[in-house]
């Protein structure tokens, strides 16, 4: 492959997936506002559009058009800069992420992934890591004590649940013995999925995330009863919007490692014509992350909140002992069969 | 040759970051500079071919030690440093102490 058709192909990749991705999260709204309005036997969005399909097209352009509020005792430059920190790493980590096996188009064939690295997860969780400085540092350059609270519960909550979150990604690495996330699929062939082996890894995982992405029931940096809205409280129009967008794309982020690492990522029964087998494995892969987006909204409008004291407890020391014993277990039963 | 000019690249906002720390009068601007630093470290380290180091160098120093940091400076509510109209001499003798 010549180096321009390289090039040509990756920008079509990357549009591609940025556009997919920013869809998906305008319609993750749109169905969290659905299930939740049905969840309290409500209605939900039905104005616009047929079943309120076109809501997120309303919402953005109001978003848009809304005024552009900063407020004279901001820290300007850290407050401009933070909701662009939180999306630009929001949407960076997709870029690792597989969402395919392959396709061919003509004579050329490429695998469905911007970037294959070998050391895939390790990218996905350090730019997850950066991302609270987002948060941190909306809170801070606020200048309001709510945003400050809600900035430094975000940060605590992000760093405390990162560790569980890594910890339990080491039960699957210890049995695939690969960083990258296509082998990590390619290991699950036949059914094989991590699920089965590595249950508790899986719910560890799936708590953790739930915190990381700071959802109910762990959404206590935007608790709205204690702190007006958190860490966003000053932050208006397009700005707010960028941390809505970065929170959805996080979640969408988390959904589709989830599905990597537990649940098989794109594999699945694959029959019929070429065409058809090229893209039933993305059509299993979006399935599987819309299922965890669909457990999101279902667990947040289920759950109660957590209190401060019993999240950090639950965190430091339930979470991480039972990630702790999940490894040396693993690894025990690894080296005795070995 | 793209190679020697992202070296390049990476090791001026690196020098660049490091310069920049110790002229913010502001804690948290220097505290920012410092994870400009490790992450073009990271960079650094991902154009020699070191992965691995790359993406602990980001997840532990940038993601973690960083964290801490900017916490304890929001915590701390550290403001601006005050400037002190010390000897010129002084500060030259000091540059060229070092």
């Amino acid at each position: 492959m010549s180096i321009t058709t390289f090039i040509i192909i990756s920008i079509i990749k990357s549009l591609a997936v940025i556009g997919v991705l920013l869809t998906a999260v305008a319609y993750s709204v749109w169905l969290e506002r659905k299930v939740s309005a049905h969840i309290q036997n409500r209605w939900g969005p039905t104005r616009v559009g047929p079943f309120g399909l076109l809501q997120p097209l309303a919402d953005g352009v109001k978003f848009i058009f809304k005024e552009d509020l900063t407020q004279p005792h901001v820290y300007k430059p850290l407050y401009i800069a933070a909701p662009m920190i939180a999306m630009v790493f929001a949407i960076t980590s997709i870029s690792v992420i597989p969402f395919g096996n392959w396709v061919s188009v003509g004579p050329w064939d490429t695998y469905l992934q911007i970037t294959d690295l070998n050391i895939g997860l390790l990218v996905v969780l350090g730019i997850t890591s950066m991302g609270v400085y987002g948060v941190a540092l909306a809170g801070w350059s606020s200048n309001n004590k709510y945003s400050l609270l809600g900035g430094l519960r975000a940060s605590a909550q992000m760093i405390s649940y990162e560790v569980s979150l890594g910890l339990s990604l080491v039960g699957v690495l210890i049995v695939t013995g690969s960083l990258s996330l296509r082998d990590i699929v390619e290991a699950q062939r036949h059914l094989h999925w991590n699920i089965l082996f590595q249950p508790v890894a899986f719910f560890i995982y799936l708590i953790s995330a739930y915190a990381e992405t700071n959802r109910t029931p762990f959404d206590l940096p935007e608790a709205e009863s204690e702190l007006v809205a958190g860490y966003h409280t000053e932050y208006s129009a397009m700005k707010f919007a960028m941390f809505f967008m970065a929170e959805y794309a996080n979640m969408v982020t988390v959904a589709c490692l989830a599905t990597l690492m537990f649940f098989g990522g794109w594999l699945g029964p694959v029959f019929g014509p070429p065409l058809l087998q090229m893209t039933l494995p993305v059509v299993w892969f979006c399935l599987k992350v819309f299922f965890f987006m669909f457990l999101y909204v279902w667990v947040r409008w289920t759950l109660p909140r957590f209190r401060y004291d019993q999240l950090m407890a639950f965190g430091w020391k339930v979470l991480l002992p039972l990630a702790v014993a999940n490894i040396v277990y693993t690894a025990l039963v690894v080296a005795w069969r070995a | 040759m793209l190679h020697l000019i992202l070296f390049l690249f990476f090791g001026t906002i690196c020098v660049a970051g490091a310069i920049n720390l110790l002229a913010q009068s502001h804690p948290i601007n220097s505290a920012l500079s410092l994870i400009a630093v490790m992450a073009s470290l990271a960079a650094e380290y991902l154009l020699l071919g070191a992965e691995f180091v790359a993406a602990v160098q980001v997840i532990v120093y940038a993601g973690a030690i960083m964290v801490l940091f900017v916490i304890t400076i929001m915590l701390l509510n550290a403001g601006k440093e005050e400037r002190t109209r010390g000897a010129a001499s002084r500060s030259r003798s000091g540059f060229l102490g070092c």
